[in-house]
């Protein structure tokens, strides 16, 4: 049974650690990346595959979740692999776009725990994936 | 709306380029804007909700502005657009400005979360220690903004933040950047913390947090050894009979069933606390051959107190791996004592462990190595692994000695290159009649070992051997017999390669360079009889003024690859007059021409003004070429 592989591209290390703690207790379980910005997780794809799912920061440096979007769009990335937008409340306009370029969800910053399992779930049938979590 | 963001055509195009594929290019385009731009006009485009790529490359441009950037974001932090302030806070925080931390700490009483998050998370990254206690008083409020302050508080460390942190090792939220945070600070009392929160963990039977807050303890007391007054709290843990159980627990049982980190940890711990009674249970991991690079480096810094055990440990059965271990870290540690056991594990071991019983011999002071000659059969060995490990080590004894027992054994036409390859690096006269006796072998490879050994070997005879190999018709050999000619030098090996560069048509660049090492003029009996070409490639070898004035004269050819040719060359002889006329052609018509001004132009006041004119080429490859040059300089 293959291990659940999640995608974080966020310009935040808080962030990253954030994920890391969230999913430290099923560690052995998924494969867990970061990405900075939008093209270091073009890298990250290119290297490692399409993961079970993507959580997409929308403003980032570098390459930011809409260019990200924009730029998988001919891939149709977004068709094969959930991407939740995670963002704050003010940048709706942001996220209106963003579910136009294929992202599914939105969960809204700051968030709990909860909130990003419970995204996870609506998404990812992850307990059958990783073997009975 | 857009109009309340007035187009400047300059700042458009750098903030497009601060988008750009290319690191360089996007970090000039930052570079210019931070220097250029008026950090005022920047700062309104954090503002510009439409255009997420623009206010990201302005943040980034701010960011490097640092101080030139703050007071401007200072001001926008009474903007009553909560997203503004919440970009502009994150901002502050990576202007490494640390004075602008006092204008941060109200923020963490902010009413909008996202705020608050930014200012505590710029707090952290400019390691504000006057936001402490506020930072602190942050662990009581909601777990996202807990999670954020234990982050921050990380980053900026000190006695205070760790006694705050240390009771979170028991929170099931915050427990895990708690320990990240203890183990970044790595304070002797936050090392202790850590191994104290892994005892109480293992008690519980909680296996992924033990393992984690393990390895922030072992991070910990790596970082924290280095501390003064360190030595009391780590004794204090040494002696704990807790400590010493849970950490033996932790490194018995099947491996095979445990993760790299819940192995490497315990060892590391154990190791890092000179936790002697424990030193077989950690080296013992090295089962597993995956874990070798972490507990080497573990090892190492313990040092000669290991020796004992590493003696001890080699003189019993052990799985191969560990054998493979003891030997790679006797060798590091330099423990000549058991020189001889390596020497017998070299002799009889498996191929795998030979090989690193020989590495570490070669690796241990000479006077250790004064009975290995026994290993000179392993010159023949059948591993061309094992025989380059074992001419490593012979190389270093004595040159007449090993001659003898070299001599004495016979050789297999496998061993023979390796033969050659010892009287290389270790020569002895007893070896040059073995070389010349070889100069026909009818394997190639054997010649060039030859003709490479002949290289140490100067006399008269040998450069008439090696002139013979100059015309081998194997590519290798003739390369292996220039390179010894080449790096003699003198009348012998000149005398040998001109001979060979006048019977050359046309003459190899190579020959023509090795032959310039040996000479201080260029040979003009010679040049006069060669070909056109020949003689150019003597004259650049010896960069003769003469080239100079040829390569002037081919900077007008019609060929492309001519005047590229001509361009690298005078660019490379360094002459202000050539190079002069050699940076002209960064207008050529010819891209090939222009990329090779753009990789070879000088970093003095004319190249660089050649490059800057090519950074704007209609080329990307040239564009690209010359900023690579030029951010090689910066």
């Amino acid at each position: 049974m293959s291990n659940l592989k999640l995608l974080v591209i966020d310009d935040s290390r808080l962030i990253h650690a954030l994920f890391g703690t969230i999913f430290a207790p099923k560690r052995r379980e998924i494969d867990l990346r970061f990405a900075f910005h939008g093209r270091e997780a073009m890298a990250l794809l290119e290297l490692h595959g399409e993961p079970d799912i993507i959580f997409l920061d929308v403003n980032m440096g570098i390459m930011s979740g809409i260019e990200f979007l924009t730029a998988v769009a001919p891939t149709k990335l977004a068709e094969r692999v959930p991407i939740i937008v995670v963002s704050t409340e003010d940048t709706e306009e942001d996220v209106a776009r963003a579910r136009d370029l294929g992202a599914r969800d939105y969960v809204r910053k700051p968030f709990t725990p909860r909130d990003i399992v419970l995204a996870l779930e609506r998404h990812v049938s992850w307990p059958q994936k990783v073997g009975g979590a | 709306m857009r109009s309340e963001f007035p187009i400047n055509p300059m700042r458009e195009a750098l903030l497009r380029a601060a988008h750009s594929e290319k690191p360089e290019a996007r970090n000039q385009a930052l570079k210019h804007l931070a220097e250029l731009d008026d950090p005022d006009a920047l700062a309104e485009l954090l503002a510009d909700h439409e255009r997420a790529d623009r206010r990201n490359a302005a943040m980034e441009a701010l960011a490097v502005a640092g101080a030139r950037a703050v007071p401007s974001l200072l001001r926008l932090l009474s903007s009553r657009d909560e997203e503004v302030v919440m970009f502009a806070l994150q901002v502050l925080g990576n202007t490494s400005e640390l004075g602008v931390a006092e204008h941060l700490i109200p923020f963490l009483e902010h009413s909008d979360a996202n705020v608050v998050h930014a200012a505590i998370e710029s707090l952290g990254k400019l390691r504000a220690t006057q936001s402490v206690p506020a930072l602190v008083a942050s662990l009581g409020r909601d777990p996202f903004r807990a999670f954020a302050a234990v982050y921050s508080l990380g980053h900026i460390g000190g006695e205070t933040t760790v006694r705050s942190l240390i009771p979170l090792l028991a929170d099931s939220f915050l427990r895990d950047p708690a320990a990240q945070a203890l183990a970044r600070i790595a304070t002797p009392h936050a090392a202790s913390a850590l191994l104290s929160g892994f005892v109480t963990a293992a008690d519980e039977g909680e296996a992924i947090w033990a393992s984690d807050v393990l390895t922030a303890a072992a991070d910990a007391l790596e970082l924290a050894s280095v501390v003064p007054g360190h030595e009391a709290v780590f004794q204090r843990c040494q002696r704990d009979p807790q400590v010493q159980k849970a950490l033996g627990k932790a490194l018995t049982g099947d491996i095979s069933s445990k993760s790299r980190d819940e192995l490497l940890a315990p060892a590391r711990v154990v190791l890092a606390l000179h936790m002697d009674t424990l030193y077989e249970a950690a080296l013992q991991i090295a089962r597993n051959p995956q874990l070798h690079a972490g507990l080497l480096a573990a090892a190492i810094r313990v040092g000669p107190a290991l020796l004992g055990i590493v003696s001890d440990m080699l003189g019993r059965e052990q799985p191969a791996p560990v054998v493979g271990f003891l030997a790679d870290l006797a060798g590091a540690l330099r423990f000549a004592s058991v020189a001889e056991r390596l020497v017998e594990l070299a002799e009889s071991a498996s191929e795998g462990v030979q090989v690193r019983a020989l590495q570490a011999l070669a690796r241990l002071p000479l006077g250790a190595l004064e009975g290995e000659v026994r290993l000179a059969p392993l010159l023949g060995h059948g591993s061309p692994l094992v025989r380059a490990s074992v001419v490593e080590v012979l190389a270093q004894l004595p040159g007449p000695r090993v001659a003898d027992a070299v001599l004495a054994i016979g050789r297999s036409e496998d061993g023979l290159d390796s033969l050659f390859d010892l009287a290389r690096k270790n020569p002895d006269e007893r070896y040059r009649n073995v070389l010349y006796h070889h100069l026909s072998h009818p394997v190639a490879r054997i010649r060039a070992a030859v003709a490479a050994a002949l290289g140490s070997y100067r006399s008269e005879q040998t450069a008439r051997s090696l002139f013979g190999l100059l015309k081998d018709g194997d590519a290798a050999v003739r390369a292996a017999a220039l390179g010894s000619l080449g790096s003699w030098g003198d009348s012998l090996s000149n005398g040998a390669l001109l001979a060979h560069a006048t019977s050359m048509r046309p003459l190899d660049r190579d020959v023509a360079d090795a032959l310039a090492r040996g000479r201080r003029t260029v040979p003009a009996a010679a040049v006069a009889e060669l070909d056109p070409t020949s003689a150019m490639h003597l004259l650049r070898a010896f960069r003769e003024p003469l080239a100079e004035l040829r390569l002037v004269e081919e900077l007008r050819e019609e060929s492309p690859q001519a005047r590229a040719e001509a361009v690298s060359a005078l660019l490379s002889f360094g002459s202000p007059h050539g190079v002069r006329l050699a940076l002209r052609l960064r207008r050529d018509a010819s891209a090939l021409v222009r990329r090779t001004v753009a990789q070879h132009a000088p970093l003095d006041p004319a190249g660089l003004e050649a490059l800057r004119d090519l950074a704007t080429d209609e080329l990307a490859e040239v564009r690209d070429t010359a900023q690579a040059n030029l951010a090689g300089h910066s």
